[in-house]
């Protein structure tokens, strides 16, 4: 072969073997992208369940603020409605039970803050959910552990009203008894009389 | 009761304000994430970047070395001259016969495009001739008009390039008076038999001419002339090229079985074969016969490839071969006027003719 066709082969055979191996670095270049884009997308995943997970635990403890606070505001209303009419068994009886705080002042105090409050919210004072909640919450706050006094209290009251009611019929019995013990011996003398 | 009343209002209130506080929750963490998925595109982007910068370079690197490699191929290229020139340049409008030294020992046939996986090497496609090789150009319909004209092409190139003398033609042309095989000869029609007489008869001449060649000039010590080229530092005789157009017109089976000799054993003695076959009329057997000692160039679904190219790992699998057609009426007059003036001179003071009178002569004498 001369000179020039060697060459000319030579040529080729260089573009060639040089495609291949430009070929075979592209390869390994695209392997080792794929593996910093398959990193990037774990970590994209990873931050986002992070994020997901944050945002979920922040509106479970929203939706379980605006539990209690809702608990709280019911067990006020149950309280006001306990002051205000009282339950059938112990009508008439919260002053008797001797409360640390008189109820209908404590109730007309909360009711005065409640309103305020209102206000404030209709000012735009505490404008957000978290002031509202806490505020709520405190505010209820004295009547919600009345109302806990109080249901306390009344348990005691009614246990110790059961209590007297039962030694005052254990006691109407031992009288009946006693009567009819006496009436019992009245006629039997009588009868000895009688027969003698 | 205004407690009701109050608990009521404050639990609307409060349900408003947990709504507002978990949209604007939303809002946050939809806003973060938005942040990480912007930090994760600004880090794919980086390594897009990265990769592109490192395959830019790769190219660049690659490019670099494949433009020293074809300039430096180039320079050498330089050195063929007419063999390698293009029929459009500068060159054949300036052109002026050589008188001296020897033959190209290649001569280009068209281009090459090869086509690897980012570039593509563009390339001439050369074929070895005098240094040894024939060649067939095998095609059909209108596809054999294309192989005409590249084979036309290359016997013009081949005498052009030449220095005068040096090159001799002998033309085998049964279907045209010489025109197809660029003008260079001119062959009286004549009728079948006497065609295929007139063929047998030159190959005959060609026949001796191998024997004659042989028994003064080869030995044990130089077999071929390119041996005695390397030892003398010239051929002693000048090459003959047989050019045949539309083979197998007017061969019969004793011409193809010379014609078959002429090509094994012609490249020794300084004797080429150029040929364009038509597939539809030459027989599987004659052409496997011929194809065995010569580069083929066939017409095979819708292209011109190379049929005996020999395949390696590293050989080009794709390429495209776009053969050369004729220059322009004017210029092949110009090229074949000035070729034929100098070689008229030169016949009258060393007796070497552009054609190969010996063959051409055996029938029209």
């Amino acid at each position: 072969m001369n000179q020039v066709l060697r060459m000319q082969n030579q040529l080729m055979q260089g573009f060639l073997v040089s495609e291949n191996r430009l070929k075979e670095k592209q390869k390994v270049l695209s392997r080792e992208v794929e593996t910093q884009v398959t990193a990037a997308e774990k970590n994209l995943a990873q931050k986002q369940e992070q994020v997901t997970s944050r945002k979920e635990s922040r509106i479970t403890s929203i939706r379980s603020k605006s539990e209690k606070t809702l608990t709280d505001l019911k067990n006020y209303r149950d309280f006001a409605a306990s002051v205000c009419q009282g339950s059938s068994r112990t009508a008439g009886s919260l002053p008797k039970m001797g409360l640390s705080q008189d109820p209908s002042g404590l109730l007309a105090s909360t009711r005065k803050n409640l309103v305020r409050l209102q206000k404030d919210i209709q000012l735009g004072v505490p404008i957000d959910f978290e002031s509202i909640c806490q505020s709520v919450s405190q505010l209820v706050s004295p009547a919600v552990s009345a109302k806990k006094e109080v249901e306390t209290k009344q348990r005691a009251y009614l246990q110790r009203l059961e209590q007297e009611q039962r030694e005052i019929a254990q006691k109407n019995e031992e009288v009946a008894l006693s009567i009819l013990l006496m009436i019992a011996s009245g006629g039997l003398i009588v009868s000895m009389i009688l027969f003698v | 009761m205004v407690e009701e009343q109050i608990v009521e209002e404050l639990t609307e209130v409060l349900h408003q304000a947990q709504k507002r506080q978990e949209e604007q929750v939303s809002q946050e963490y939809k806003a973060e994430i938005a942040a990480v998925e912007a930090e994760h595109q600004e880090s794919l982007h980086q390594i897009d970047e990265i990769l592109t910068e490192q395959i830019d370079t790769l190219l660049t690197s690659h490019s670099a070395e494949l433009n020293d490699n074809v300039s430096d191929f180039q320079q050498l290229l330089e050195e063929l001259q007419g063999a390698a020139y293009d029929w459009s340049d500068e060159f054949w409008h300036t052109f002026t016969p050589r008188r001296e030294g020897d033959p190209p020992a290649c001569h280009r046939v068209g281009k090459l495009r090869i086509n690897g996986h980012f570039n593509q090497l563009e390339t001439l496609a050369l074929l070895p001739i005098i240094d040894g090789q024939n060649v067939i150009f095998k095609a059909s319909g209108a596809a054999k008009d294309q192989a005409l004209q590249a084979f036309q092409s290359l016997i013009l190139r081949l005498v052009a390039a030449s220095p005068v003398g040096r090159v001799l033609l002998v033309t085998i042309d049964p279907q045209g008076r010489g025109d197809n095989v660029v003008g260079l000869v001119d062959i009286n029609q004549k009728e079948t038999t006497e065609m295929t007489a007139y063929i047998e008869a030159n190959l005959d001449n060609l026949l001796r001419h191998l024997s004659s060649v042989e028994e003064t000039y080869l030995s044990y010590t130089c077999p071929t002339l390119a041996d005695i080229r390397s030892h003398r530092g010239i051929y002693p005789i000048p090459h003959r090229i047989l050019a045949i157009a539309n083979f197998p017109h007017g061969f019969s089976t004793t011409a193809i079985q010379k014609l078959a000799v002429i090509m094994k054993q012609g490249a020794k003695c300084g004797v080429h074969t150029v040929m364009v076959a038509d597939t539809d009329l030459a027989t599987e057997a004659d052409l496997e016969r011929l194809d065995n000692s010569a580069n083929v160039i066939s017409y095979q679904q819708g292209r011109f490839v190379y049929q005996n190219m020999e395949y390696s790992e590293e050989s080009p699998q794709d390429f495209d071969l776009e053969l050369d057609r004729l220059p322009e009426a004017s210029l092949a007059q110009t090229i074949i006027g000035a070729v034929g003036k100098l070689a008229m001179n030169h016949q009258a003071d060393t007796t070497l003719p552009l054609s190969d009178t010996s063959a051409t002569s055996a029938e029209d004498e």
